[in-house]
C-alpha cells in the first residue's frame, strides 16, 4: 500500500510539470501584459520596461520558465505583479486556509444533509418522502449561488439582522497551525450564511447520488439474504448496503472538495469574504502570471491528492479492489 | 409427523404498469418436521414467489402477499408483526438462495456475515459467534475454517460460496431449510456434494427442507415428497416414488420425458414440451397448461382442474385420467394416438409459419 501510494504520488510529478508547461504557456499568450496600466492610466513604456526587468519579464521564455520551476522547488512560487510587496506564497498563506474553512464546512454541511436525505428517499421509494426530498434536492440544485446568497443576505441579516451580511470572523494571524479558525463566536456567526450558501447546492448532489445508488444496492441478493438472516431493516441498510452504495459518492466527493476548498469565487464575492476565489479570478485579467500559476498549481496538487485518496477509499470500500 | 408448516391458500400478486402478475395462485401444502419436500416447475411457475412469501421476502412493492395462512409452529407467519417475524427468519427457518456469487454480501468477511445472526439471534458474543462460526463451516466442509474466517467471498470459489450460504443458514439450527434452486448455479459435480451435504447435514440436524429446483434428477435423491407447480399452481403433489412412477398430471409426465436418460439409446431424441408458459398477467380461468397439453380436452380450455386425490398420497388437477401413459418413451410407437396427433399438429404449424416468413 505504501509503495502504491508512493508510485502514484512519483506518478504526479510529471502531471504537475505539464499542467505549469500548460498554464505558463497559455498565459502569456493572452494578449497584454501585467504592467499596461495603472489604474485608468496607461504607464510610460519607459517605466514598464524598468518594472519588466526587475520581474525578469524581458528574458527569453524558457528562462523565464526555468526560473519559474527553480523557484517551485525551493518552494517560492514568485511576487505578485498586481499586489506590490506580497509574494505569491503570502497570499495563499492569508487567504486559502479561509477557502479551506468555508469550503470544508460547505461540505460537511452538505455530507449530513445530502447523505441521510439520500438515504430517507431511497427507502421510502415513490412515497410523498422520496417526491418531496427529490424536490427540495433539484431545488437546491437549480438555484443558483448567486441567487441564493444574496437571498439569504436580504432576509436573514437585512430584514430580521440576526446575522452579519458580510466579511470572514477570523483572519489567518488567529488560525491554529496556519488553517484551524478560533472556534469564537464571531467566526461562526460569520460563516453560517455563506457555508448554507455553498453547501446547499453540494447537499442536494449528495442526495440525489445517495439515492440512485442505494435503490440499485437495495435490488442485490446479498441485501435479500441480510434480510433472510432476520435483521432489523436498519442493520441491513447500514451493514450490508451502505459501504456497497458510497462509491459513486465518494468518487464525486474528492474532486469537489478540492474545487471548494480552493475557492468559490461568487460566494467568496457576495459575502466580502477574502479567500482564495477572488485572486482566482482576478489574475487572468490582471496579467498576475504568478498568481494564476501559483493558484492553478494549488489547486492541481489537491486534485491530484484528493484522487489519490478516492482511489484509497475504493479499496477500504471494497475489498475486491487491491493496489500493491 | 407432526406438521411443521402448513400453507393454506397462499396467493401472491405482483402490481406493475402493466398490470397485476398472478405469481402465486392459491397453493396449499404442509411439510413435516424433519421431511424433505421438493418443489419442481420452470421458471416463472411460482416456486420461489412461493416460498419467499412464506417468510415475506416478497420485495414490496410491487408484491404483495394478497391472501392465504401460513401456519409454523402455531403461528400464522402472514399476520405477525415485522419485529416477530424476524425473530422466526434466519433463526427458525433459513434460506439459501440460487446464485451464492451475488448471494453474500461482496464487502464483508465470510466470517462477519456468518456471525451476525448468531450475535442477534442466539445472543452470542463475538468471540462465541466465531468459534461457532468455526465449528460451521468445518460442518460444510470448508478446509482451513479458521485461517478463512477473515477471508471475502470473493475469495472463495462458486461450490465453496454455496457452503458458506449453507453454514450461514445452518448457524442458528433452524426446523426448516427453505432452498431455492441452492444447486442450479453450479456445475454438475459440485451440484452432487451440495445435495450430499444437505442431506447428512439433515439427517444430524433433523431439520425440513423445502428444496426448490427445476431438476427431477435432482429430486430423485433427496426428496420425500413432490410438489410440481405449473404458472402459480400445484398441479401435481405425491410421494416422490409414485411421481416417476405414475406422474398423474400431463406437464409432470412432460417434464420427466425430457430428462436425458443413460438407459435408453441416444438415437432418440428428447420429447420437448412445446409452447411456451401463459402470461401470467392474465387471471386464469381455464387450465393454464391446456394449450401446450398433449392430451387437452374441450372441458380443459372451459375450466380450472383442482387437486383431486388420484391415489395414496397423491394428487393432481387434470380432467383426463392419464394414468396409462409411458414415461420412458423409446419410440413414437409408445406414444398415443394423442400425442401423436398433437405433435403433427405442431410440426404442419411450425412449417406453415415458416413458409408465410419465407413468401
Amino acid at each position: 500500500m505504501t509503495a502504491y501510494i508512493i508510485r502514484r504520488l512519483l506518478y504526479a510529478i510529471p502531471v504537475l510539470f505539464c499542467i505549469i508547461l500548460v498554464t505558463f504557456l497559455l498565459a502569456r499568450s493572452l494578449p497584454g501584459g501585467p504592467f499596461d496600466r495603472a489604474g485608468d492610466k496607461t504607464l510610460p513604456e519607459s517605466i514598464r520596461q524598468n518594472l519588466e526587468a526587475k520581474y525578469g519579464l524581458d528574458d527569453p521564455a524558457y528562462i523565464q520558465f526555468a526560473n519559474y520551476l527553480g523557484g517551485i522547488v525551493r518552494g517560492d512560487l514568485g511576487p505578485s505583479y498586481s499586489y506590490r510587496g506580497r509574494s505569491v506564497n503570502q497570499i495563499i498563506k492569508e487567504s486559502f486556509p479561509i477557502s479551506l474553512q468555508l469550503g470544508i464546512l460547505s461540505i460537511l454541511l452538505a455530507v449530513i444533509i445530502g447523505i441521510p436525505a439520500g438515504i430517507i428517499a431511497a427507502l421510502k421509494q415513490n412515497t410523498w418522502i422520496d417526491y418531496s426530498s427529490s424536490f427540495v434536492a433539484i431545488l437546491g440544485v437549480s438555484i443558483p449561488n448567486i441567487v441564493l446568497g444574496p437571498l439569504l443576505i436580504y432576509v436573514v441579516s437585512v430584514q430580521f439582522g440576526w446575522l452579519p451580511a458580510a466579511r470572514w470572523g477570523a483572519n489567518y494571524k488567529q488560525f491554529y497551525f496556519g488553517w484551524i479558525p478560533p472556534m469564537t463566536k464571531d467566526f461562526w456567526i460569520h460563516a453560517i450564511l455563506p457555508v448554507i450558501t455553498l453547501g446547499t447546492a453540494f447537499s442536494a448532489t449528495f442526495a440525489r447520488l445517495t439515492r440512485a445508488s442505494l435503490l440499485q444496492t437495495i435490488r442485490e441478493d446479498y441485501i435479500r439474504t441480510a434480510r433472510a438472516k432476520g435483521l432489523t431493516e436498519y442493520g441491513v441498510i447500514m451493514r450490508h448496503a451502505m459501504k456497497n452504495s458510497m462509491i459513486p459518492v465518494v468518487t464525486v466527493f474528492g474532486p469537489l472538495l478540492i474545487g471548494v476548498v480552493t475557492g468559490s469565487f461568487v460566494v467568496e464575492r457576495i459575502f466580502g469574504i477574502p479567500g482564495m476565489g477572488e485572486f482566482f479570478v482576478t489574475s487572468i485579467t490582471n496579467r498576475d502570471y504568478p498568481i494564476v500559476l501559483g493558484t492553478t498549481l494549488l489547486y492541481s496538487v489537491g486534485l491530484v491528492l484528493a484522487n489519490i485518496g478516492v482511489d484509497l477509499a475504493y479499496a477500504w470500500l471494497d475489498p475486491r479492489i487491491r493496489y500493491d | 409427523m407432526a406438521k411443521l408448516l402448513e400453507v393454506k391458500n397462499l396467493k401472491t400478486q405482483f402490481f406493475t404498469q402493466d398490470g397485476v402478475v398472478h405469481a402465486v395462485n392459491g397453493i396449499s401444502y404442509t411439510v413435516d418436521a424433519g421431511e424433505t419436500v421438493a418443489i419442481v416447475g420452470e421458471s416463472g411457475s411460482g416456486k420461489s414467489v412461493g416460498v419467499m412469501s412464506l417468510i415475506r421476502l416478497i420485495p414490496s412493492p410491487p408484491g404483495k402477499i394478497v391472501d392465504g395462512e401460513v401456519w409454523f409452529d402455531g403461528q400464522d407467519l402472514l399476520k405477525l408483526n415485522e419485529d416477530e417475524l424476524r425473530h422466526i427468519r434466519g433463526n427458525r427457518i433459513a434460506m439459501i438462495f440460487q446464485d451464492p456469487m451475488t448471494s453474500l454480501n461482496p464487502v464483508l468477511t465470510i466470517g462477519r456475515q456468518i456471525t451476525e445472526a448468531l450475535e442477534l439471534h442466539l445472543n452470542m458474543n463475538r468471540d462465541q459467534a466465531r468459534k461457532r462460526a468455526v465449528k460451521l463451516m468445518e460442518m460444510v466442509g470448508i478446509p482451513g475454517a479458521e485461517a478463512r474466517l477473515d477471508d471475502y467471498p470473493h475469495q472463495f470459489s462458486g461450490g465453496m460460496r454455496q457452503r458458506v450460504m449453507i453454514a450461514m443458514g445452518l448457524s442458528c439450527d433452524p426446523q426448516l431449510l427453505i432452498a431455492d434452486e441452492p444447486t442450479t448455479a453450479l456445475d454438475v459435480t459440485i451440484q452432487a456434494q451440495i445435495v450430499d451435504l444437505v442431506n447428512r447435514l439433515k439427517e444430524e440436524l433433523g431439520m425440513a427442507v423445502i428444496w426448490i429446483t427445476h431438476d427431477l434428477g435432482v429430486v430423485a435423491g433427496m426428496a420425500e415428497r413432490v410438489i410440481v407447480m405449473y404458472s402459480g399452481f400445484i398441479v401435481e403433489e405425491s410421494l416422490v416414488d409414485d411421481l416417476y412412477a405414475n406422474p398423474r398430471h400431463p406437464y409432470t409426465l412432460g417434464l420427466l420425458r425430457s430428462i436425458p436418460r443413460l438407459d435408453i439409446g441416444r438415437q432418440k431424441r428428447l420429447i420437448p414440451i412445446d409452447g411456451l408458459p401463459p402470461d401470467l398477467l392474465e387471471a386464469p380461468t381455464s387450465c393454464p397448461f391446456a394449450p401446450r397439453c398433449d392430451f387437452a380436452i374441450e372441458k380443459c380450455t372451459q375450466e380450472n382442474p383442482s387437486l383431486e386425490s388420484v391415489g395414496p398420497d397423491h394428487v393432481a388437477a387434470c380432467w383426463v385420467d392419464i394414468s396409462g401413459a409411458k414415461v420412458n418413451v423409446a419410440s413414437d410407437a409408445d406414444l398415443t394416438e394423442a400425442e401423436l396427433r398433437s405433435r403433427e399438429d405442431a410440426a404442419v404449424a411450425v412449417s406453415s409459419k415458416q413458409e408465410g416468413e419465407g413468401a
